[in-house]
């Protein structure tokens, strides 16, 4: 049986998802169904994570999503913390909790995909036009997106 | 089950709908809920009937299965003893419709951007489980108990009665220009007809009236260049609605996602009180310890007069911040004060 999965990644004002058939046959590509993202609401942060959690709840119950990856909180090296990351972390909490109440749901950093998929780092994949073609199929992915593809490619391969 | 007996409790009436009317009504297991009751329009032949009749039960009987936070639940459909209705009982939303607060004047840019982001949200539900509403305006938008706008009246309406409909609450006015030249309806006249909403929230209906109405227009195409605005619309709101009411459905936001992202950046500020009268305009609000305020006087097509001062909470003095010296043209005076209220 396939299995309709999506990935999420949050960022300070948007969220982008991609909404992916897994077939069951590990040899065959995801079929990509949706690839958009979510604009945060613009004025009171409250209210806009509200409108957000309900659009990422209303999306993944009106599709039958079965199960959400969201790329994870990391620290990166040694930065400061600035404001964007907080509001980002925020975001991905909203997104977390959202996705959850329907479906389960995996985190997975880019350092961890980086480690357990394949030969290579994560950005060398992402960069590769001929690594896509091979593992998508279906509806246009975009580039911006190929990093959230990349959560699903390694979650399948988990 | 030939001896049940409802214990529906109908109550006073509390619209108007297409085909029927809109009751109170208590449900011994629901409680205060709304109950409307299609009837049999006096133009349809028996054979129409019998061909509406069974689709639109079982459409209303999907509806009634179908829950979302901003659809208006319908908790069960039954047909008329009489055999010529379909009664369908659906939550009672005592805020109203968004038609009252349409007759009532413009609803301030806050207010829209929830609407419009509430019913999106319910759309969004719809077209999912690949229905189309194909009557989105504001008398079938409804205000819960809580302040939640809900749509209503969805999945009554098909492609064959489209036009059979009366002008009901101005039906025939959020028709888009594609329905117009004889294609069906779509996710993407669903999106029309809420630019159209959303254009009349904005402009409330004396100002809306002062137009040829939109089914005289959309059909000769290019509509979305006709409107008339208030000026404190601001500029990023006139461009999400025109894209809304583009003659070209590729042209449109292709999706709820999409308009949800369109509506999303839309800003809120500065959000002004409008009254608009025959004559004369108006614009209030409260910016820190003043009061804000404008007028437009319309003294005839071509003579115009306007101004913008601010007014202490308490005492002190009033501050001029423009405004016409003498009469000025309309174009003038809506230039002068699309500047100074939505900057």
């Amino acid at each position: 049986m396939s299995k309709r999965i999506i990935g999420l990644s949050a960022s300070t004002d948007n969220v982008i998802y991609v909404d992916v058939e897994v077939p069951d046959d590990d040899d065959e590509p995801l079929v990509i169904l949706e690839d958009g993202n979510w604009k945060l609401q613009k004025g009171d942060r409250s209210n806009a994570y509200q409108v957000l959690h309900q659009q990422c709840v209303d999306y993944i119950r009106e599709a039958s999503i079965e199960e959400a990856v969201v790329k994870a909180s990391a620290v990166m090296g040694r930065m400061s913390l600035k404001l964007g990351m907080l509001q980002t972390a925020e975001v991905r909490g909203i997104v977390i909790a959202a996705a959850a109440s329907e479906c389960s749901v995996t985190q997975l950093t880019k350092g961890l995909v980086s480690r357990t998929y394949g030969e290579r780092n994560v950005d060398d994949y992402i960069e590769d036009d001929d690594f896509w073609a091979e593992h998508t199929t279906g509806k246009k992915l975009r580039k911006m997106s190929r990093e959230v593809a990349m959560l699903l490619v390694a979650a399948r391969n988990r | 089950m030939s001896d049940y007996t409802s214990g529906l409790k109908v109550g006073k009436k509390i619209g108007n709908g297409h085909f029927g009317q809109v009751h109170e009504a208590v449900d011994p297991a629901h409680g205060d809920v709304a109950v409307k009751v299609l009837r049999r329009a006096a133009w349809m032949t028996d054979a129409q009937w019998a061909t509406y009749k069974p689709e639109h039960l079982g459409e209303a009987q999907n509806l009634s299965r179908a829950e979302h936070r901003n659809v208006v639940k319908v908790h069960y459909v039954v047909e008329g003893d009489s055999g010529d209705s379909v009664v369908i009982c659906m939550a009672f939303c005592p805020g109203g419709s968004l038609q009252d607060h349409f007759e009532t004047g413009p609803m301030c840019l806050p207010a829209v951007k929830k609407v419009a982001t509430q019913v999106l949200h319910g759309l969004g539900a719809l077209h999912q489980r690949g229905m189309i509403h194909r009557d989105i305006k504001p008398a079938n938008i409804l205000i819960d108990g809580k302040g939640v706008a809900q749509l209503g009246d969805f999945g009554l309406v098909t492609d064959d009665l489209v036009f059979g409909y009366a002008s009901d609450a101005g039906y025939l006015d959020h028709l888009a220009y594609e329905v117009w030249q004889g294609s069906g309806t779509s996710v993407r006249s669903d999106v029309w007809a809420l630019g159209m909403t959303i254009y009349r929230l904005l402009h409330g209906k004396a100002w809306y009236d002062e137009s040829a109405p939109p089914q005289d227009l959309v059909k000769d195409g290019g509509y979305a260049d006709k409107l008339k605005w208030l000026p404190h619309i601001p500029k990023d709101w006139r461009r999400v609605i025109r894209k809304m009411l583009a003659d070209d459905p590729a042209r449109r936001y292709q999706s709820v996602q999409q308009a949800l992202n369109g509506v999303a950046p839309l800003c809120v500020e500065p959000s002004w009180d409008v009254t608009v009268g025959p004559d004369r305009i108006e614009w209030r609000r409260l910016s820190g310890s003043r009061r804000i305020l404008a007028e437009w006087e319309r003294i005839s097509d071509r003579k115009h007069r306007w101004r913008v001062w601010s007014e202490p909470v308490g005492s002190g003095r009033s501050r001029t911040l423009g405004g016409s010296n003498a009469l000025t043209s309309r174009r003038d005076a809506e230039e002068g004060l699309r500047e100074l209220l939505c900057f």
